[in-house]
């Protein structure tokens, strides 16, 4: 889960220049634009103007900022081209929605929706993720009791100031005042006091089957 | 023609009648051997016979006094097979080693001129409440030549000394030299009638004490006996003769001329008269037999008569005898601690037992200059002169100490003589015997490994005179060289205890858990510690430095790793050392199952369990060693406890835990400390989630409107 942090936070000044080639692009597609519909490109360019602040104000990152505003922005924009497109197609048709303060209101609306949405989610996201955050350190702590329990303190020797290796080692230390035992698990020390030739004898097995002789390993 | 015996003889032989404390109190029965001789106590004589071998019955409850040798208890045996046949046991005494390498070779056969050796083997003795060496020999049924220090030889003529003596002893001497060994305890007190009339002389046991070992000095070569018992050389045929002739020589004297004599006197005067003069100057020697006791008693070893020589003049044929050469004597004598010295070898003899008078003789220069004028040996005078010169300032140093440089001086003075230092003297041969006697002594061993340390046994090899390649002292600078390895290397399987099992062939297992057991092969060692198991401390470890070399010396093969293990300064390490140790005995010798031992090794095994990093492998190999103890065997508590698969599998698992907890711990500190960070990442995920969302709920607004107008 760990997640990567840019070091720095990509902003507005700090855009992805645009190539030569793409500046000409969009120049064409403007000039297509207002060769075939001047009256769209006046709709658009009053209508969008929220977006356009966005965009020159925007500090966020990868301008979230600029498209969550321009979505909404757009969306209360669309029914009105949608009108000039299917209406009366002119300049004329584009001042008369323009100049109707109530299409304008809606439009603005839209865009102030889209910013509001913008403010309001983020902290949202923050929170959640914390909560989420809390949770795997709860997770990562219970896989850190089970390591240090099946491999024992060992196991944390290069994190010798681990949270849980200290709240083991005092719970142990507390079991040890408690009931003088150094380490209940280990009951090998028990196995010194098995007496001699305790049990019934059985026969022999015959030795290791790829006749080897015993050697100690080097690992001991 | 009897007489009285010699001071030390007849010390002997009452030291070798003395009944023991708790078995034997009475007087023995002196008319004859065939019946046993003393009265016991009760506690003895309820004690059944033992089995030897499973033919031979031992009675305790039945000793033979008049048969005891002073290293050896004889008893009544019995040949379940025959029981006509005669025969007596010697219990060996379990502090002294016997001699295992002539054992073998004399088990069993029929030597002329000696007692035979029927069986041995160790037995539990009840007596001891351990178990000690049992020799089963055929019976002398006229018992010993001497008996109660009278000679028993009324009826043998001195004429018949010859045929009667001679020949029988010096045929046991050539069947002893045959088999490449000798006798080594050849002195009146260890001779035997075979034969009920008294007629036929044979030699008594060798093999119960160590070479020379019950020797008194007067029967001993001049260099044996100016060593320690413990520290004679294991000798050869031509010692054999010196003290077959130093035997005669009492049996056939009336007074013997050293009877008032102490040791060093009679040292001292055989070095300035020579050996025969001193026993038959002035002595009823018939003249027949002076012309074999001149050959025999010969000082210079190489000038002896050997046992061709004594076979030929048995045989009529007339001896070359060669003059003896004229000791080293100076004309003017060198008086040292109020003796007037005439040989530089008893001036040795005089330093090397008086070393502070010695060295306070050695400053003022006395004895440089009367070795280079009255003794005529510039040479000599140098070689000491340099040693007192270049003698370094006193310090930690040993080779700087008085006694080292006496020692070396003494060298120089008698090259034959046995090294003396400190206290010991000892033939550089019998290095590995002095070191098993002083440890069974419980004595301080640091001043033999001191003295094999310091290079002074190579100054006594470069001391001496002839050939320096010579087959004698070739071996003997191997074997200082081994020594010198072994002691230089403070692990399991070396040090003094290997050189004790090293350079002692067939000696017993010394070690204290043997303590009552008698381990002199290796088959044996494991059946021994089973049964140590039900009678000691289960903390003890059951392999000890003396276990470890014991079974490296008669192992057959490389045991490297299993005593690097053992060495381990891991009390782990060590635990598994020993248990491969004793899978590799268990699995190369199959003495069977061995419950005890199995139970007393998985008790110790706890260290090694905790070895495995995972509590899961630990517990279920916790669980199945008390399944294996029962089945009493090692190899499979080895495999169990030391698989290299399972380690292997530990290890990584192990290795992989570690490196999930580190993983995790590195997230949760992420988390927990970079949280300015996180919030702003968090943030951005929340502005493109807002982003997405309107986009998303533009598209869908976009979408209604187009259907909605196409509708």
């Amino acid at each position: 889960m760990a997640t990567d942090i840019p070091e720095t936070e990509q902003t507005a000044g700090q855009s992805k220049k645009y190539t030569p080639r793409m500046k000409l692009g969009m120049i064409l597609a403007l000039l297509t634009v207002m060769f075939f519909s001047t009256s769209s490109l006046l709709l658009i360019f009053f209508a969008m103007l929220p977006t356009f602040v966005a965009y020159v104000i925007d500090r966020s990152y990868n301008r979230s900022n600029t498209i969550c505003v321009g979505a909404a922005n757009l969306c209360g924009v669309f029914p009105f081209l949608l009108e000039l497109w299917l209406g009366q197609h002119s300049i004329a048709g584009a001042i008369i929605i323009l100049t109707n303060l109530f299409n304008i209101a809606i439009m603005y609306f839209a865009a102030a929706f889209g910013w509001m949405l913008f403010i309001a989610v983020p902290p949202v996201v923050v929170s959640v993720q914390r909560v989420f955050d809390q949770h795997h350190v709860v997770n990562l702590k219970a896989q850190q009791r089970k390591l240090l329990e099946e491999w024992s303190k060992a196991v944390a020797e290069d994190v010798k100031d681990s949270a849980v290796l200290k709240e083991t080692l005092a719970k142990s230390s507390d079991k040890k005042t408690d009931k003088g035992k150094a380490d209940p698990k280990v009951s090998a020390s028990e196995l010194a006091n098995t007496p001699p030739n305790a049990g019934q004898p059985v026969p022999p097995t015959p030795p290791p089957a790829n006749g080897a002789p015993p050697s100690p390993q080097p690992t001991a | 023609m009897m007489a009285d015996t010699p001071a030390e003889a007849k010390q002997m032989a009452e030291s070798a009648k003395a009944p023991e404390t708790n078995e034997s109190a009475g007087k023995p029965d002196d008319k004859t051997a065939e019946k046993p001789t003393a009265p016991v106590n009760a506690q003895t004589k309820s004690m059944r016979p033992i089995v030897l071998n499973e033919n031979f019955l031992i009675n305790p409850a039945e000793p033979f006094e008049t048969l005891d040798t002073q290293t050896a208890k004889a008893y009544y045996a019995e040949d379940k097979r025959d029981p006509g046949r005669k025969l007596y046991a010697l219990i060996c005494d379990p502090n002294i080693p016997v001699r295992m390498n002539v054992l073998d070779s004399i088990k069993g056969a029929t030597l002329r001129g000696m007692l035979s050796l029927v069986s041995s083997g160790p037995v539990k003795w009840a007596p001891q409440r351990r178990k000690c060496m049992a020799l089963i020999y055929e019976r002398p049924l006229g018992g010993p030549v001497i008996k109660d220090g009278v000679k028993q030889l009324s009826h043998i003529s001195e004429y018949d000394f010859p045929g009667f003596i001679f020949r029988p002893l010096i045929r046991a001497i050539s069947e002893l030299e045959s088999r490449g060994y000798a006798h080594r305890a050849i002195h009146p007190s260890n001779l035997y009638f075979f034969d009920e009339a008294k007629e036929q002389i044979v030699l008594g046991d060798c093999l119960t004490a160590p070479p020379g070992f019950t020797q008194p000095v007067l029967y001993e070569t001049i260099p044996n006996g100016m060593a320690d018992p413990n520290g004679r050389s294991e000798g050869s045929a031509n010692d054999d003769v010196y003290t077959l002739g130093s035997t005669i020589v009492f049996l056939l004297v009336d007074s013997h001329p050293t009877d008032r004599l102490s040791d060093d006197q009679v040292l001292a005067a055989k070095i300035e008269k020579g050996t025969f003069s001193l026993f038959c100057t002035n002595t009823r020697i018939p003249a027949p037999l002076l012309e074999p006791l001149r050959g025999i008693l010969n000082d210079d070893s190489s000038l002896r008569w050997g046992v061709r020589e004594i076979d030929g003049w048995l045989n009529g044929i007339k001896q070359a005898n060669p003059q003896r050469k004229p000791t080293e004597k100076g004309d003017l004598p060198y008086e040292f601690m109020h003796y007037e010295h005439v040989s530089p070898r008893t001036i040795a003899l005089a330093f090397s037992k008086n070393v502070p008078e010695a060295i306070a003789a050695l400053k003022d220069g006395e004895l440089v200059s009367w070795v280079r004028r009255i003794l005529h040996n510039p040479s000599l005078s140098e070689a000491i002169a340099g040693i007192v010169d270049g003698r370094k300032p006193a310090g930690d140093d040993i080779t700087a100490s008085d006694e080292f440089i006496i020692a070396k001086v003494c060298i120089l003075l008698d090259p034959s003589a046995p090294i003396r230092y400190k206290g010991m003297s000892f033939m550089p041969e019998s290095i590995g015997m002095k070191y098993a006697m002083e440890l069974l002594a419980k004595n301080d061993l640091n001043k033999i490994t001191e003295l094999v340390q310091s290079g002074l046994p190579e100054f006594w090899i470069a001391a001496q005179p002839g050939p320096p390649n010579s087959a004698r002292l070739k071996f003997l600078h191997k074997l200082y060289n081994q020594a010198q390895s072994f002691l230089g290397i403070n692990e399991y399987g070396f040090g003094i205890e290997r050189c004790i099992y090293e350079f002692n062939d067939g000696i017993h297992c010394l070690s204290p858990l043997l303590r009552s057991d008698y381990v002199i092969d290796i088959e044996n060692l494991l059946p021994a510690l089973d049964e140590v198991a039900n009678r000691i401390d289960p903390k003890h470890l059951p392999v000890d430095r003396h276990i470890a070399s014991f079974v490296v010396t008669q192992h057959n093969q490389s045991i490297d790793p299993h005593l690097k293990a053992l060495s381990s300064s891991r009390i782990s390490t060590k635990l598994v050392g020993v248990l491969s140790v004793l899978a590799l005995l268990q699995w190369r010798h199959k003495p069977g199952p061995l419950y005890g031992l199995v139970s007393w090794v998985g008790g110790l095994l706890g260290p090694v369990i905790n070895t495995y990093h995972s509590r899961t492998t630990r517990r279920e190999i916790e669980r199945e060693v008390p399944r294996l103890v029962r089945k009493g065997n090692l190899l499979d508590l080895f495999d169990l406890i030391d698989n290299i698969e399972r380690r292997q599998t530990d290890n990584t698992d192990f290795h992989e835990a570690k490196s999930q907890y580190n993983e995790a711990e590195h997230e949760i500190k992420e988390i927990e400390s970079n949280s300015a960070a996180r919030r702003r990442l968090y943030e951005n995920k929340g502005q493109q989630f807002a982003a997405m969302s309107s986009m998303f709920i533009a598209m869908m607004i976009i979408m209604i409107f187009l259907v909605l107008e196409t509708v």
